[in-house]
């Protein structure tokens, strides 16, 4: 083998890292909007501009999405597997509003009956709103941990059903994850319109930029006083064979904050999801300043 | 415990319905998406506005396709992880890396530039958008590609070996596996089938304009386009039909064999069964009309290799299975301890047979101490349905030979320049429309249930790689599919039926949304 295991490792986490950072970004863009759909847009014209500020990118900025997850299938294939098949309902419900989306963009234009485009138009929102809603609610889940276990020969059993994902904290989390996209969509929405539209996107923009930050460090002092997260107690072997049984992890309250104590340097990463939504409310305050004292010519 | 035989026939239905649907709106993608280029690049080279409102109008035709395969396509790659989560872990590692870099290198360039082709004509140069054009065409090509050295792998799984340690298949060499001859043959007839598909679209909407009279020009050129285009691929799927024949014989010789219903292994060169009805009782195939020689020929391109039957296939199967259950007892001390040297020498001599033992894991949890009839049952359901195969396997093959007549007296009909003319051939090629998709279908059911009981062929049956999950949470999501792919296909059928009626004249806007 040309390289070895640990090598591999560290390239695969690189590399899912920035491919689900791609995805939360670009694609974010495609997700919120299609959630404001129905509530910034008031008139047909409107709903256009929105829907065209970003139909023609956003089918690249699915494929992020989809390679994301085909890098766990390929590289964490029982990740894959436990995640998909634990939360099946969850899964089969982003994939059907995903389902909706590439329809809904080509198919509204097709007919002008109003009744045909409003149903495209809640069909839009749906496939913004459920995947952003599920994604978050996993993460949150994930946190919290779920209960499954791994027979000898590494066949996956899920214990919990879908209900036990609509737990506080998940839902806090799946909170955070609409109100994050929603607030992304609507400053993108704020650079690609101008009118009224552009208006109501930077009021929804700010609301869901407090909201986020709220929510963040809601979420966070959770996870820290009220969550149990886990640590690996097994001598971590980082060029050993891929067997969750050779392992063993301990719960205790804060252990999730573990790695921030051990490397101060990460915190940069929290921070930044609290500093930029601060950023970016204020940018946008003073900018809506310069506006009313400037006069444009 | 592996999943009940409900949630296994479930999961099984559940897959063969979406993957066909999806497979409604592949064929005609792969074989549009190249028409579109060589109807642009006409338009380039002639500059004659005609054949850019070709490029226009089918593309319109192909934007409401093309987003349902898009669309479908996702499910199939959930589908993996949703309801074959231990196919997933067993050989993710292997399966994985193609869909990857599917993703990676086809998706980008699809996705990218339908964008382009849809949004660009305003933007772009002529040749920069013929580029574009060209290059979505790439993409969805080379999408095939990587998905079909996946389920080539599935069919001849080379370059890979069981980890123990890991309990799964692990790449030992990654070019085996993207020049795996079966993938190889496979992607070339897939990818000709699919340009018959969209050559048959072209000629048999353009047949509609004719005899209904209207949009002449258009019409007659598209139906030059879509002859020529249409033979050399018709002519290609059967000779690459062929060369996957003699590549299956190599590996799997169950699947020739219950395709040509050939029960009992004959003297070769052996006989090829035009026609009879399989019947699975007897095991011997009623009403047989056979041509000697032809089947030897072409599975085995010699005249003295003989080809096993299904009965002598299922004896060698037997054996296999007795080794399978060393191999399994081998893994079983090595899952106990991982040093244990004598069960490291046991499995590597009958590591191979792994896949045989799993087979009686139907019958008995244990699979060592599986008991003769067991063996028997297992060795039994080695035998995938002959019948299914036999009649979708002649039916596939008599709409490819008649595609190839199809186009050819087109092509001999516009070389005489009566091919816009000649009303019954208008009829007939409006008539054909639903064959490509019938040939494409069968031809997956073949490939597939031909593969049966393996998910993964010697390696990981079909019954071992389902998830945990319990029936109802199936049959939940069977419900939301057909309820979800039924509504969209009905979609699908009035816009496409719509913008046919409304023709290349009356398109109002060029697919802005």
């Amino acid at each position: 083998m040309p390289l070895d295991y640990e090598t591999l490792r560290i390239i695969w986490w690189v590399l899912l890292g920035v491919l689900l950072i791609g995805f939360a970004v670009m694609d974010g863009f495609d997700l919120g909007v299609a959630m404001w759909l129905p509530w910034l847009a008031k008139t047909d014209m409107e709903r256009r501009v929105l829907i065209n500020s970003i139909a023609p990118t956003w089918e690249g900025n699915q494929v992020w999405f989809i390679l994301g997850g085909g890098a766990i299938f390929a590289a964490w294939p029982m990740l894959y597997a436990l995640s998909f098949s634990g939360f099946y309902l969850a899964m089969l419900f982003v994939l059907l509003a995903l389902i909706l989306r590439p329809v809904g963009f080509k198919y509204r234009s097709k007919s002008t009956h109003p009744k045909w485009r409003s149903f495209w138009d809640k069909a839009l929102f749906v496939s913004g709103f459920v995947p952003s809603l599920i994604f978050g609610v996993a993460v949150g889940n994930v946190l919290e941990g779920v209960p499954f276990y791994i027979d000898e020969s590494l066949r996956p059993f899920y214990m919990g059903t879908f209900f036990n994902l609509l737990n506080p904290f998940g839902l806090l989390s799946g909170l955070l994850s609409v109100s994050m996209l929603a607030m992304h969509g609507a400053f993108f929405l704020n650079v690609k319109t101008e009118g009224y539209l552009q208006r109501r996107a930077l009021i929804a923009a700010k609301v869901c930029s407090i909201l986020t930050v709220l929510l963040f460090i809601l979420g966070g002092i959770w996870l820290y006083y009220g969550i149990d997260g886990y640590s690996l107690t097994s001598i971590v072997a980082h060029d050993g064979p891929s067997n969750p049984l050779y392992k063993t992890v301990a719960t205790a309250t804060g252990a999730w904050f573990t790695n921030y104590r051990n490397m101060p340097a990460l915190m940069i990463a929290p921070l930044l999801g609290l500093v930029a939504p601060l950023l970016a409310f204020y940018s946008h305050a003073i900018h809506a300043l310069h506006l009313s004292v400037v006069p444009r010519h | 415990m592996i999943p009940g035989s409900d949630v296994v026939d479930l999961s099984r239905l559940q897959f063969a319905l979406t993957a066909l649907y999806h497979f409604l709106f592949v064929p005609l993608t792969l074989g549009l998406s190249l028409l579109l280029a060589i109807m642009e690049t006409i338009y380039v080279m002639t500059g004659r506005e005609i054949w850019r409102q070709m490029v226009k109008y089918w593309g319109v035709l192909f934007g409401i396709n093309f987003v349902l395969g898009v669309a479908t396509g996702l499910t199939m790659e959930f589908q993996f992880g949703t309801n074959w989560a231990y196919y997933s872990h067993y050989v993710g590692d292997v399966f994985g890396a193609p869909l990857a870099i599917e993703g990676l290198m086809a998706f980008f360039l699809e996705a990218t530039f339908v964008g382009l082709f849809f949004f660009g004509w305003d933007k772009l140069s002529k040749v920069q958008h013929m580029v574009c054009t060209w290059l979505l065409a790439l993409g969805t090509n080379l999408s095939a590609l990587w998905i079909l050295i996946a389920n080539g792998w599935m069919q001849n799984p080379v370059g890979a070996q069981f980890n123990y340690q890991t309990m799964r298949m692990e790449v030992t060499d990654f070019a085996e596996v993207i020049f795996n001859p079966v993938a190889q043959a496979k992607f070339v007839h897939t990818i000709s089938a699919g340009y018959v598909t969209g050559a048959i679209f072209v000629l048999s909407i353009s047949a509609y304009f004719l005899l209904r009279g209207r949009n002449r020009e258009f019409a007659k050129r598209s139906m030059i386009v879509a002859v020529s285009f249409g033979l050399a691929s018709a002519l290609s799927v059967v000779v690459l039909g062929d060369e996957s024949g003699y590549l299956a014989n190599s590996n799997q010789k169950m699947k020739i064999a219950a395709m040509e219903a050939m029960w009992n292994t004959e003297k070769a060169p052996a006989s090829l069964t035009l026609f009879g009805i399989p019947n699975n009782q007897t095991m011997s195939t009623d009403y047989e009309i056979s041509v000697p020689y032809v089947l030897g020929l072409i599975a085995t391109r010699s005249l003295h290799e003989p080809l096993e039957g299904i009965n002598q296939l299922v004896e060698q199967g037997k054996l296999r299975i007795r080794d399978g259950m060393l191999a399994y007892d081998a893994l079983t001390r090595l899952q106990k301890d991982p040093k244990n040297e004598q069960a490291k020498a046991d499995f590597a001599v009958h590591g191979d047979s792994l896949g045989y033992g799993l087979l009686l894991k139907k019958y008995t949890e244990k699979v060592t101490d599986a008991n003769e009839d067991q063996i028997n049952q297992a060795a039994n359901d080695l035998k995938p349905n002959v019948k299914l195969l036999f009649f979708s396997f002649r039916i596939m093959v008599a709409c490819g030979l008649f595609f190839i007549l199809l186009f050819a007296v087109g092509f001999y009909l516009s070389v005489r320049r009566k091919l816009h003319t000649t009303r019954w051939y208008l009829h007939a090629a409006f008539f054909a429309l639903p064959l490509p998709w019938i040939a494409a279908e069968l031809g997956w059911i073949v490939a597939e249930c031909g593969r049966q009981p393996w998910s993964v062929q010697g390696i990981l049956p079909t019954l071992m790689g389902t998830s945990s999950v319990n029936a109802s949470q199936v049959l939940t999501s069977i419900g939301c599919f057909v309820l979800f792919y039924t509504v969209l296909a009905i979609v699908e059928v009035y816009l496409m039926i719509k913008y046919i009626r409304l023709g290349p004249d009356n398109l109002n806007h060029q697919g802005a949304y």
